[in-house]
């Protein structure tokens, strides 16, 4: 297939798509964005849809300055799937998430999209192997820390590749100082169970961000490289920090990752919770409120596991926010936002942090570095530091040991 | 887009700008375009896309709006959620898309008995509120959801209820405020508990249109909640269903809350959908009010009386809410689901055919776009609020017809629904009187009707600012 016959599908396959919205605005009365700006009209699912369906018809007629307003209100949208779901509940439901991110690969292809952020993101992501202008030599800076403090079975594939779980840490794990500990919590209960573990020597981004910008070259390069890396090491099982490298892997990668077993940290330790593997002791004594990542809960299905998780901590008491599971409210973070500036009346994560607030909750608990960075700023903002703090699961579980 | 036009659209954002501050104004092209456009599916053309979209947060801001575009020329296109079915929302010209959406705050005195909302609330977020307290918001559209209690004013739509149960929802408005083409600021109607005897003037914006002011709020009376009962009743045909919608009537029964209808097939659909077994043929489906249970449960009862004298093929007596909530589903989900499943958008029509003839039009409506020369070969359904003696024929247009077609296929569609009420003796009672229906009005009420509603908007709006096209008749 050549560049331009898959350009023209794409037009064809948007066009189709997007006029089986029937502009029931359904998909309004959930979308993060109406509820985060004044609300115009190209603020909401079907705003976005409608605006990409003009951009493709009236292309002629748009100037740059229109181009770059397209853009922008197709990258503001956080990918978080309430509209999709919603919209499928009363009918056929159309797949307005994908045609997003359809949007925003002819935006590419035109020169328009990404969004400046991203653009050097990307960059970062195909010249270092992650989003943040991070050297790829000091992705495992963590763990030699971390070894320097406690004794470590971890092994480091492919230097030894006689693992049982590959532990995919991936980039903000790796890299950002406030959720390393994340990783090293994670790392403490893989000891603790005596699993048979390992890390990449040569770990790189998963790809993601690419996708969700729309930068389709980017991905196929990454996810080919990567799944042929996890072929040639032989890795069978595979359990990822972030919810985003997680759903990359399962539903995005080619298929010879059908291969491998591929969970989210929090169906791991539930399994093995179950199999009496790993057993919190200790009492926790807190008021706790889980807030589901979008990519976790809306967009796999995971909504028990983390809870499994948490309620078989002692003492930990769990409280469930007014949105929680499919209603969950997305903290912002997704769809290529972590590179975007987009404008916010009121801030996601503020509201969600006023949701967990008025269900009296000391700690929200998550399981995605990017809702755990976004909830964290947003106690942060709002002074509300000695009230309430955000962990993620895998930090409560190793306290609790 | 030209030279000049964007020189105007520059020249009136930036005026829009000093009145309501920079960020509640957009000028931009996609914005402008997406907020001219309402549920319809045909694109826009080039002279409907406006020159700006702005959106005030305070009646003295609609105010400054209004002076300032009779003074300019420029024509005022007020905006809820646009889901208004007739095409009001639809500016047919530039002009100035004024959202009502800011003015979202609403407040209970359950001490006076009232409570008191701006137009931008949620129609169904209203009903939340006040149902906390042990109160029934008499606005129940499909599109409660999103739907704006402004939008739901100008149209005074009876929506799901049956207007000989409750009333319609003017009924229990105490009186609005508004905001009026030359940017005078008006209230009117009473805080007591009496309506107004005489000339009543929230009765010219109840229901209006939108054609006399911008309202501002409107002072709704506290009614208290209901207890409900519930059944459903299936029939072999429509006429038998119809038949005993009559006897309702006839036999003088208490009418339901909510009485709904699907024909055989459409049912077939919605059960379907909702992974129900098939309906053994058409439905009815409706929730009796009472203030007690047993009360709710006496009416219901008095109702299915009447029901089975015209031989039922199944009588369904609901004690679960599950089967309740799931029956209701199947009739709200026919829409959505075969717009987005089939190749094909889903146009509903409204035909209120007066009681004596309802089994006639029932079956009419059957076959409601028969013998029509753009929409005859199409799809038909048929469902409606059968116990409000309204139907709902939907018709499926196919997607890959370009604007121009979908438009001539609406139009048609319009004119049979005004042929169909013609006939049988009604006059809509959801969506409004023109845009897309101007036709009925004006072969029902004659010119002399016509041209009464047109000189009274003319004395208050002499300028045509505010949402011209309405009455106009817009295609
Ligand atoms: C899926 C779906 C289901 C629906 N179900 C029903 C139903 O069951 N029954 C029913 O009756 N309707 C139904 N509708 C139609 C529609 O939702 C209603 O007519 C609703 O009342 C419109 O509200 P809105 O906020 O969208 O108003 P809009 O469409 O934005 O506005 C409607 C009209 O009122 C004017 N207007 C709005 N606010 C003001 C104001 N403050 N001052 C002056 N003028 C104003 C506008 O200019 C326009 O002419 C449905 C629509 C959809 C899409
Ligand atoms: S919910 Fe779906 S069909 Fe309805 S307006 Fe949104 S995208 Fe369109
Ligand atoms: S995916 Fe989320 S943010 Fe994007 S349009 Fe849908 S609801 Fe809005």
């Amino acid at each position: 297939m050549n560049e331009e016959h898959s350009l023209e599908n794409l037009i064809d396959k948007l066009s189709d798509t997007i006029t089986r919205c029937r502009g029931c605005m359904q998909c309004y009365t959930v979308c993060p964005l109406v509820e985060s700006t004044h609300g115009f009209p190209t603020q909401g699912a079907r705003g976005i849809l409608r605006a990409i369906l003009y951009g493709i018809r009236w292309d002629e007629v748009l100037g740059t300055e229109d181009k770059n307003e397209l853009r922008d209100i197709v990258y503001a949208c956080t990918t978080c799937a309430a509209c999709e779901i919603k919209c499928k509940s009363s009918g056929a439901g159309v797949p307005i998430v994908e045609l997003i991110e359809d949007g925003r690969k002819l935006l590419v292809e035109g020169g328009v999209g990404p969004l400046e952020n991203q653009r050097i993101a990307l960059k970062s992501i195909e010249s270092l192997g992650n989003p943040y202008a991070a050297a790829s030599e000091s992705r495992l800076d963590w763990l030699k820390a971390f070894s320097e403090r406690r004794r470590l079975s971890c092994k480091v594939v492919p230097d030894d590749r006689n693992v049982d779980l590959l532990l995919y840490v991936g980039c903000t794990a790796s890299y950002d100082e406030s959720i390393q500990k994340v990783a090293c919590s994670l790392v403490t209960l893989l000891e603790e169970m005596k699993i048979n573990y390992g890390v990449l020597k040569e770990e790189r981004c998963c790809g993601s961000p690419a996708n969700r910008a729309g930068e389709r070259r980017i991905f196929s390069d990454t996810s080919a490289e990567n799944a042929k890396r996890f072929e040639e090491y032989g890795v069978k099982h595979i359990i990822t920090i972030s919810p985003h490298c997680y759903n990359t892997f399962v539903n995005e990668y080619p298929e010879l990752m059908k291969k491998i077993k591929i969970q989210h940290y929090t169906e791991f330790l539930s399994d093995m919770m179950e199999e009496g593997a790993l057993v919190p002791q200790k009492e926790l004594g807190k008021r706790v409120t889980y807030h589901d990542p979008c990519y976790l809960g809306r967009r796999n299905n995971v909504y028990e596991a983390p809870r499994r998780v948490l309620k078989s901590i002692p003492g930990l008491v769990v409280v469930e926010m007014k949105r929680n599971r499919q209603d969950s409210l997305c903290c912002g973070g997704g769809g290529g936002r972590m590179w975007a500036a987009v404008e916010e009346v009121t801030r996601l994560s503020q509201i969600r942090l006023r949701e967990a607030m008025e269900v009296n909750a000391e700690i929200i608990a998550t399981g995605c570095p990017w809702c755990h960075i976004q909830l964290e700023d947003a106690v942060k903002d709002t002074n509300n530091e000695d009230k309430i703090t955000v962990k993620d699961i895998a930090e409560l579980v190793a306290e609790a040991l | 887009m030209d030279e000049i036009e964007s020189a105007k659209v520059e020249s009136i954002a930036s005026s829009l700008r000093k009145i309501v501050g920079e960020e509640f104004v957009s000028a931009a092209l996609f914005e402008r375009i997406v907020s001219a456009e309402d549920t319809y599916p045909y694109m826009l053309r080039e002279e409907e896309v406006p020159y700006a979209v702005v959106m005030p947060g305070f009646k003295e801001e609609i105010s400054k709006i209004l002076k300032f575009a009779n003074k300019e020329n420029v024509p005022v296109f007020v905006r809820g959620s646009a889901s208004q079915l007739a095409g009001s929302t639809r500016p047919h010209t530039h002009g100035i898309i004024l959202s009502i959406n800011r003015l979202n705050k609403m407040k209970i005195f359950e001490d006076y008995n009232f409570f008191e909302c701006e137009p931008g609330c949620v129609v169904g977020k209203v009903a939340e509120e006040i149902g906390r307290l042990g109160y029934f918001l008499p606005i129940h559209p499909g599109s409660q959801a999103f739907a704006r209690i402004g939008g739901t004013v100008c149209n005074n739509t009876s929506a799901h209820l049956v207007d000989t149960s409750i009333g319609k929802m003017g009924d229990y408005i105490m009186g609005v405020e508004v905001v009026l083409p030359n940017g005078d600021i008006m209230e009117t109607g009473t805080k007591g508990m009496r309506r107004p005897a005489g000339t009543d003037l929230t009765k010219f914006f109840v229901g209006g249109d939108g054609l006399l002011g911008v309202i501002t709020k409107m002072r709704m009376r506290l009614l208290p909640d209901f207890n409900h009962a519930y059944a459903a009743v299936y029939y072999s045909n429509v006429r038998s269903l119809a038949q005993g919608v009559q006897r309702l009537y006839y036999e003088k029964r208490p009418m339901p809350l909510m009485m709904e209808l699907m024909d055989e097939k459409t049912a077939k659909v919605g059960f379907e959908v909702k992974g129900l077994p098939p309906p053994p043929g058409a439905v009815t489906i409706f929730d009796s009010i009472g203030y007690s249970k047993e009360d709710a449960e006496r009416r219901r009862d008095l109702v299915l009386q009447s029901l089975k004298a015209e031989n039922p093929l199944e009588v369904e007596v609901i004690e679960d809410m599950d089967r309740w909530r799931a029956l209701w589903a199947t009739r709200e989900v026919i829409s959505s689901f075969l717009s987005q499943s089939s190749g094909m958008q889903w146009k509903s029509a409204e035909v209120i055919p007066n009681l004596k003839y309802l089994p006639d039009a029932a079956e009419e409506c059957e076959h409601f776009n028969q013998g029509l020369p753009i929409c005859g070969s199409l799809q038909n359904y048929l469902y409606g609020h059968i116990g409000a003696v309204s139907l709902h024929p939907g018709i499926l247009v196919p997607r890959d017809w370009d604007g121009e077609m979908q438009r001539a296929a609406y139009t048609e569609l319009f004119e049979r629904e005004a042929e169909l009420t013609l006939k049988y003796g009604g006059c809509g009672g959801e969506w409004g009187q023109f845009s897309k229906r101007k036709s009925f009005f004006v072969r029902r009420y004659g010119e002399v009707g016509y041209e009464f509603v047109k000189s009274i908007k003319k004395a208050i709006d002499p300028n045509n600012i505010l949402n011209p096209g309405i009455l106009e008749g817009y295609r």
